[in-house]
């Protein structure tokens, strides 16, 4: 399974902020997106899962294409603040399910809350934080949260946005391994943003260099 | 100060309660009779039980300014909200509702209510599209502040509809918010109701508030004897206490406070 | 300067927008325009065919798209009609009312910016002390009664229970000029009082944002003085929005002024007004009207345009 973005472009009033992007994410690989700040990472990110409209360009999956309203089943995202992403006024469980009531689930066997108990358990996030609010977990446990969450709907491709930025580099290095872990255990296609050219060259299989929104190299 | 409050607001409260309960004043008693016996805050220049159009009064005048008042808020509410929701349409909705805002309110009311039958009805929508915009200028900005917000964003890229973020994410944290903005849209409301009438143009057969005052101010004698104590005090007092228990209520809340983040209403 | 013709433009705009509204009321309303009133006395005083040569002689029988030009080139001509009542032109009519409605909001503008002016300055400069807190609050509370209930109020207490003034501000023409000052202090108290509450939250709301800026900081630990950096820094920042602002505080004001004048009966534009709605004259009802809103829009204009003025960030846009 491959995902395929050709000649995207999105420009804001008159500058160009994505121009003629073009790469390709297959399962199982990582890919490392590096560039600094204002490259157009994130933007990039946002076309990929419609939250942004791109002005030109394709994304298909095994050629075929990616219609703005089937990408979701097949595309999570890991956005870059967890400390924003979760509803405040809800406990974390209610942010939690809420996949399986937009993205109408159907888990075999299993109820939605067993599923997301089996999920928490593979990435380290204990039970006990579920009846918690967001202000009420560190933000080590927030981005945990969030990573459940990404991958409660079984996607295919995880589109992770900085996603070790905000954290200390033990924390860093734990949310890396577990992206990694959940690579290799469940054959996901990974593509992160990061400022930092050492971790890309670490651990991605191929990294894509944006600068002023043109890929290099 | 929420004690304080809820004190003021139980005499206004029973008022309306009693409204519904209370048949309507009629010229059956002595004129300008004192407090007490029969009447219990005396009667007014035609014989009329004050406390009894004082309950039935308090039915018209809070009733007119609460249902303009929610009237006026959800309104705003929809403007602002699909303005700070959808980027398209911002400018024009934002343009039009400062256009109206601008509109100076008095003065049209006072005009509208001379062409339009003055039945409590015509006055809670007139009301109401004169109160919308203060609220739509209100919400807009909390809306397209929720728009950018994570949670808003990951449950748009779950293929979340519109409508499913603005009900379950975005107006419920808008509700402290939308709160005050009911009760300064209700005070307004009351208020703007008993000015129209104190002017006498509202219809002289339903009772408010404003009408009691109207008719006592109009009367040659009533400053001139102890006439005012039961026929200006008692409606006047029932709407400053109504008024103090809302702006008490408002109070806590500092956005109230500072006049740069809302435009002078009167 | 491309924003000024905006915002005039803007205006113009509103203006037309406030003369159609009161042609088309005027016309397309069911009935008689004053149904809601005491309509019996109207239609006893009108017959059929008195109504029809009224009718013709005001130009009501021709297409309405004519008689809005005719309408439109009439008002354009500073012409407001004929009063019925007064049987006078409605301008001549209405002048000397309006200079006494202009005389009491002059006279109660300027104590009540100066007091709420001053206790605003105090209160930002004494933020979040216990005394301050209260004086907010009475504000506030002050700010939220509306000015009829303040009159009355007025009235009551200095009026009838100490009965220091007169409770009626008619004016009579033999009246001295002491005389007519007495009976409007009542009428330009209540109006001060009003304002004051306005004025206060308006200069300690600017004040407190121009405090919390960093150049003040930065010419604090300048190490100059306290007063220094209030009436050099402080002033000259908040000022501008705070005269923005006042202008349209004076806009405002035309409305809560009715009530005020309707309470004291005191001879201004709205004593007039309730004159003309009670003897159903038309034109100076409307004259009154387009006369009060053009007030208002004259001073939000102002307003508006003190604000481009003196405001940086709208200055960058143009
Ligand atoms: N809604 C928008 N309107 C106008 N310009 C925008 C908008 N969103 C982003 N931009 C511009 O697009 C460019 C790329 O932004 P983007 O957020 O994609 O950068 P980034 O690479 O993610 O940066 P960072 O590493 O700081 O997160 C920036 O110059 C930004 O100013
Ligand atoms: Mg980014």
């Amino acid at each position: 399974m491959q995902v395929e973005v050709s000649q995207l472009s999105k420009r804001y009033r008159r500058n160009s902020v994505l121009d003629r992007v073009s790469f390709s994410l297959g399962a199982g690989k990582v890919l490392a997106l590096l560039g600094p700040s204002g490259s157009g990472k994130s933007t990039l990110l946002r076309c990929l899962l419609g939250l942004t409209r791109a002005d030109s360009g394709t994304i298909s999956l095994n050629g075929q294409d990616l219609a703005l309203s089937k990408r979701h089943r097949f595309l999570a995202y890991l956005p870059q603040h967890p400390e924003v992403c979760f509803n405040p006024r809800w406990i974390l469980e209610q942010s939690l399910l809420e996949p399986f009531h937009l993205l109408k689930l159907e888990t075999t066997g299993q109820s939605p809350k067993e599923r997301l108990l089996d999920i928490s358990r593979s990435v380290g996030f204990a039970p006990r934080w579920f009846s918690r609010y967001p202000h009420e977990v560190s933000g080590g446990e927030l981005q945990r949260a969030a990573l459940v969450r990404a991958i409660a709907a079984s996607p295919r491709f995880l589109l992770a946005d900085e996603p070790t930025s905000m954290l200390d580099p033990i924390l860093s290095a734990s949310v890396m391994q577990l992206l990694l872990g959940l690579v290799r255990e469940r054959g996901l296609g990974l593509l992160f943003t990061t400022h930092d050219p050492e971790l890309a060259k670490l651990v991605a299989d191929h990294v894509l260099n944006l600068r002023n929104g043109k890929l290099s190299g | 100060m929420r004690i304080v409050a809820l004190l003021c607001a139980l005499v206004p409260l029973s008022l309306l309660l009693l409204g519904f309960v209370l048949p309507r004043a009629e010229a059956i008693h002595p004129p300008f009779s004192p407090p007490g016996r029969g009447n219990l805050l005396g009667t007014d220049d035609v014989g009329q039980d004050i406390f009894s159009q004082l309950a039935s009064g308090g039915l018209t005048t809070i009733g007119v300014g609460a249902a303009a008042g929610v009237l006026a808020t959800l309104f705003g509410l929809l403007v602002g909200g699909a303005a700070g929701y959808w980027p398209r349409l911002e400018t024009g909705l934002t343009r039009f509702t400062d256009l109206i805002l601008t509109f100076p309110r008095l003065p049209l009311l006072v005009l509208l209510s001379l062409y339009l039958k003055p039945n409590p009805l015509n006055a809670v929508v007139v009301l109401a599209l004169f109160g919308w915009p203060s609220s739509a200028r209100t919400v807009r900005p909390a809306v397209s502040g929720l728009r950018e917000a994570g949670h808003v964003q990951i449950a748009k890229s779950m293929n979340a509809s519109g409508l499913y973020i603005i009900f379950r994410h975005i107006l419920p944290q808008l509700t402290p918010l939308i709160l005050v903005q009911l009760l300064l849209e209700i005070r307004f409301g009351m208020v703007a109701q008993t000015g129209l009438a104190f002017l006498g143009l509202t219809d002289p057969s339903v009772p408010s508030w404003g009408l009691m005052l109207f008719q006592a101010f109009r009367h040659p004698q009533t400053f001139l004897g102890p006439y005012w104590l039961w026929t200006v005090l008692p409606p006047a007092l029932a709407l400053a206490l109504a008024v103090l228990a809302l702006s008490l209520s408002l109070l806590t809340d500092e956005r109230q406070l500072d006049p740069r983040l809302r435009r002078e209403t009167t | 300067m491309f924003r000024f013709w905006a915002t005039v433009l803007q205006y113009l705009g509103l203006a037309l927008l406030a003369l159609s509204l009161n042609f088309f009321l005027l016309r397309l309303a069911p009935g008689s325009p004053l149904s809601g009133l005491d309509q019996s006395e109207l239609d006893a005083a009108l017959s059929q065919q008195q109504e029809e040569r009224l009718k013709a002689h005001y130009g009501l029988d021709l297409p309405l798209p004519v008689q809005f030009s005719h309408y439109f080139l009439r008002l354009s001509r500073g012409d407001l009609g004929q009063s019925l009542y007064f049987n006078q032109p409605v301008a001549q009519v209405v002048w000397p009312y309006l200079q006494r409605t202009l005389l009491l909001i002059g006279l109660g503008f300027l104590p009540a910016l100066l007091i709420g002016g001053a206790l605003g300055m105090l209160s930002a400069l004494n933020h979040r002390k216990p005394w301050e807190r209260w004086l907010l609050g009475g504000m506030v509370l002050l700010q939220s009664f509306p000015p009829f209930l303040i009159a009355i109020l007025l009235l009551v207490l200095l009026a009838v229970v100490f009965p220091i003034f007169p409770a009626v501000s008619t004016m009579l023409p033999g009246q001295g000029l002491s005389d007519r000052l007495e009976r409007m202090v009542l009428p330009v108290s209540a109006y001060a009082l009003w304002e004051l509450g306005l004025f206060y939250l308006l200069v300690r709301g600017s004040f407190l944002g121009v405090l919390g800026q960093e150049f003040i900081s930065y010419a604090r630990a300048k190490g100059l003085p306290e007063r220094t950096v209030v009436l050099r820094h402080i002033l000259r920042a908040a000022l501008p929005p705070l005269i923005a602002r006042t202008a349209l505080i004076l806009g405002v004001s035309f409305g809560g002024v009715f009530f005020i004048e309707s309470v004291f009966s005191y001879p201004g534009l709205a004593s007039l007004a309730l004159t003309a709605i009670a003897r159903v004259d038309y034109p100076l009802i409307e004259g009154i009207f387009l006369l009060t809103l053009g007030m208002i829009l004259l001073f939000n204009l102002l307003a508006d345009l003190l604000v481009a003025r003196f405001d940086p960030r709208t200055q960058e846009a143009a």
